[in-house]
Formats: C-alpha cells, sequence, structure tokens
C-alpha cells in the first residue's frame, strides 16, 4: 500500500513538471489588448467550477454570440459561481473572440 | 473492470489525439459561420467520466466498515437544449456509478420574466453551492464533504451518510428569482418536492431517489444565494415527512461560503438536520434526533494545473444510538451511545493536463468518538466536458 501511495505521488508530481501554461493562454497572447485584459477574468471565473476544457469543447459547437451568451447566463446563475451580471457580457465577450477567431 | 478500462483507454486516446491536434494548429483557419445550421435549437453536451480507488489502512483490512473500498467509477452523459425564440430549455443528466443507473435531471425550465425563473421535472435541488459542484470531476477531493458524504465514508452504516445527500435529486417544481444589483447578484429559489423518504428511524438517501411519492404530502424548502466577484454565500432551508404515514418529519438547515483569494479558493458549510423518530410501539414523531456537520477546505492553485488542498470537516449524532445496521432508538441493538462524533482531517493534490484529464491522490484520517481511527487513501483519474 505504502508503495502504491509512493507512486501515485510520484505520478503527479511528474506530471506537475511538465507543461503548465495552457494553450488557450497562448492563443490570447495573439488577442487584442481589450481581449488579453478580459482573458485573466475568464479564466478565473471559469476555472472557479470546471477546467477551462470544458470551455472550449463548447465553444466548438456553439453557432454564435449569443449560444456563448445562453451558456455563460447558465453558468452565473449557479450557486457559487462568483459571476456577477456586468461580468457575463465580458465574459461572453471574451469567449467570443475565441470561438470567432 | 474490462469494460471500465477499454473506457477509460478510449478516453485518454481522444485527449491526447486532440492535444496534439491543437499543438500543431499554429495558424488556426477562420471560422465559418454556423449560425444557419441549427436555427431553432441550440444546445450543450457534456460528459464526466471517472474512476476511482480508495483504500482502508486499519487491521483487519476487510472489515467492511468503509463499504464501497477499491475501485469505483462515475459515468454521466448530460445535455441540454434550449429553443432559440421563446427560450424554453430541456436539461437531461443520466449517472452510472455507485446505485447504478440514476436520472439525475430530467427537467424543463422556462422564463417568462428576465429575472424569474421555472423549472418542473426530476431536478438536482440547489441546496447550497456543493450540490452544483457534487460532480466527480469538478471537485477537488474525491470523498465529499461529511456534511453531504454517501460513499467512501468509513462507518456509513452505522452513521447513515452524512446531513444532506450530494446531490440532492427530487421531483417537484423550483421557482427562481435572480435579482442584480451592480457588483452583487442575489438569487431566491422556492421548492416544492416529493421530499426526502425512509422507512424506519432516519432518512435513507437511496430510497430518497426512488420515483414515487411515499407519502403523497409535498416537502418544502428555500434558498437565498448571494455571488459578490470575491465571496458566494448560500443559505438553504427544507421541510418535510419522511415516513410512508407522513408522521416523522425532518427539517434541513445549512449555510456555506465561497471565498476567492487569489490563487486559493476557501471553502466553508455548515448542516444541520433535525429528524423525528419514533420509541417502540408508539404512533411515531415524538421524539428526535440531530444531525449536523461542518467543512472547511482550502484548495491552493500552485502553478498551471498542480493543486493542493487542505480539509478539515466534523459530522455529528446525537440523541439516537448508532447500531451495525444504522441509527436505532433501542440501546439494546446499539453499539454506541447516543453522542456519536467524527472528525477528519484531508491532505490532497491534484493535477489537471493539458487535454483535462484529473489526477488526483487524497490522504485522510478519521477520528471517532465511538470507534476505531483510520486512516484512508482515495486515487482517481477522470476527465470532463
Amino acid at each position: 500500500m505504502r508503495k502504491l501511495f509512493a507512486v501515485l505521488a510520484c505520478a503527479c508530481l511528474l506530471a506537475a513538471g511538465c507543461a503548465t501554461t495552457s494553450r488557450w493562454d497562448a492563443e490570447y497572447e495573439k488577442a487584442p489588448e481589450p481581449v488579453r485584459t478580459d482573458w485573466a477574468l475568464t479564466k478565473q471565473r471559469c476555472g472557479r467550477c470546471h477546467t477551462l476544457e470544458k470551455v472550449f469543447l463548447q465553444l466548438q459547437v456553439d453557432n454564435d454570440r449569443q449560444d456563448v451568451l445562453w451558456t455563460v447566463e447558465d453558468m452565473a446563475r449557479k450557486p457559487g459561481s462568483g459571476i456577477t451580471r456586468s461580468e457575463v457580457a465580458t465574459i461572453t465577450d471574451t469567449l467570443e473572440w475565441y470561438r470567432a477567431r | 473492470m474490462a469494460l471500465r478500462l477499454l473506457l477509460l483507454t478510449c478516453l485518454l486516446g481522444g485527449v491526447l489525439s486532440a492535444q496534439d491536434k491543437a499543438v500543431e494548429t499554429e495558424s488556426p483557419p477562420a471560422k465559418t459561420d454556423k449560425s444557419g445550421d441549427s436555427p431553432l435549437f441550440r444546445w450543450r453536451v457534456g460528459a464526466s467520466l471517472g474512476t476511482s480507488y480508495s483504500a482502508l489502512l486499519v487491521e483487519p483490512r476487510h472489515d467492511r466498515s468503509l463499504p464501497n473500498h477499491g475501485i469505483n467509477g462515475e459515468f454521466a452523459l448530460s445535455g441540454r437544449v434550449a429553443h432559440r425564440d421563446s427560450g424554453v430549455s430541456a436539461n437531461l443528466r443520466a449517472c452510472w456509478g455507485c446505485h447504478g443507473l440514476e436520472l439525475e435531471e430530467a427537467t424543463i425550465q422556462w422564463r417568462p420574466l428576465e429575472i424569474l425563473s421555472v423549472r418542473a421535472g426530476r431536478m438536482n435541488v440547489h441546496t447550497g453551492s456543493y450540490n452544483a459542484r457534487h460532480d466527480f470531476n469538478t471537485r477537488a477531493t474525491i470523498a465529499k464533504p461529511l456534511t453531504r458524504i454517501m460513499g467512501g465514508m468509513v462507518r456509513q452504516v452505522e452513521f447513515n451518510h452524512g446531513v444532506l445527500p450530494a446531490p440532492y435529486v427530487d421531483n417537484g417544481l423550483n421557482l427562481a428569482l435572480d435579482l442584480d444589483a451592480g457588483p452583487v447578484a442575489l438569487r431566491l429559489d422556492g421548492f416544492v418536492l416529493a421530499g426526502l423518504k425512509g422507512v424506519n428511524d432516519d432518512i435513507d438517501f437511496d430510497r430518497s431517489r426512488d420515483f414515487p411519492d411515499n407519502n403523497g404530502e409535498p416537502s418544502f424548502g428555500a434558498a437565498l444565494g448571494l455571488e459578490t466577484p470575491i465571496v458566494s454565500l448560500n443559505l438553504a432551508y427544507l421541510w418535510g415527512n419522511y415516513d410512508a404515514d407522513a408522521r416523522r418529519s425532518y427539517q434541513v438547515a445549512s449555510a456555506d461560503l465561497r471565498a476567492h483569494l487569489g490563487p486559493v479558493t476557501l471553502d466553508a458549510e455548515f448542516a444541520w438536520r433535525q429528524t423525528q423518530f419514533s420509541r417502540p410501539g408508539s404512533p411515531g414523531g415524538e421524539d428526535q434526533f440531530w444531525k449536523w456537520g461542518w467543512w472547511v477546505q482550502a484548495d491552493w492553485q500552485v502553478v498551471g494545473g498542480l493543486r493542493l488542498l487542505a480539509a478539515v470537516d466534523s459530522l455529528a449524532v446525537k440523541g439516537i444510538y448508532l447500531a451495525g445496521f444504522g441509527p436505532t432508538p433501542n440501546p439494546a441493538l446499539a453499539v454506541t451511545d447516543d453522542n456519536n462524533r467524527i472528525l477528519r482531517g484531508t491532505i490532497g493534490v491534484s493535477y489537471t493536463t493539458i487535454g483535462g484529464v484529473l489526477l488526483r491522490l487524497n490522504g485522510e484520517y478519521w477520528e471517532f468518538s465511538d470507534f476505531n481511527d483510520a486512516w484512508v487513501i482515495h486515487a482517481g483519474i477522470g476527465w470532463s466536458f
């Protein structure tokens, strides 16, 4: 049992040593300045409850800004999201840039 | 087991393949506008697949005080479809896990006003913010807090789980008001539900998921949520009768707080339940016991996908004895007195890969007032989208 514990701990630490910058961060370095400013907020709010992978996979099936807004509003209504009404538009615009890029 | 391994292999293969594809794409092609593809509906699908290993580090090793030790899995599929013009949507989520195939959500949601929404059907009842994050792949720890623990609990049978189930899934109606005032969002919820169910002297979380209403009487609930950019606060209250004769009532109150302080997320919750039970030979409802718990957790995003967490939680049961089959009013059957407590400390590390695969390792120390203390480790791998 101790060996299993040690192996799993080593695996986690090894994984941690791998790439730590998301490819979404890299994408946003190419974005216009206002979008880059809002990216920090978007990443922080969405990353509170789930991975950003989940966000960007959904963007693959969204058709337009209204679709993105629909999802962001949905998330904002979840208890503990910490997303206020004033942030919904900012997050939507940021994700919409990514969807339409 | 073979099926689980096959699923995980496929998933991991898919993740790695997707990751490679994205890295190679230096200049992504311009995305075509797909707005004409689905003019009537917008939709969202999701899946959450994970498996975990839990081990109880006590002697004898197979004393069954951790009923679901070993390898477990949770596999969920979800979907939401909304009509573009009316805004009416349908939500569906099914999970195959510890209790077999369960329908967690099957609701219609209608928003007649911007601030008012109506949800009806089988729903995840928003009693506190943890219920919204109960999914195996969205929570930091593999086991749930003692306030809401179900599986992964040492002495689960004797204590009969935590204060509230997670998720709390029930059939009914939910009215919600969403109010916004600048940086603050307020949400008020009202629920009419079939209610929690039980047969003996306590609520049975498994039986509570049965579709028929066992006593024909509705239960009621209310919740208040406050969202600010840094702190989220939720209060909830539930009341109902859990037995078939509608003689024994329960009431549950909970309060939880979530704070985001830079890379650290702090969670705290207090939950309390008063449950009526009957002495042998009585018609019921004339006596009661209390179950309450608290939970504090700090989750630190060290760098990238690496996170460390520490948590302390507690569960107490007072006013009823514990037996090998669960709480009992009969001291002759009991293995403890009528005042029991658990204190648990948890440390953990998790790592989310670029593809979104979540790896977790937790260690727990369980201190019991009336049973032997125990060490437990949990390890898990999962992915959700």
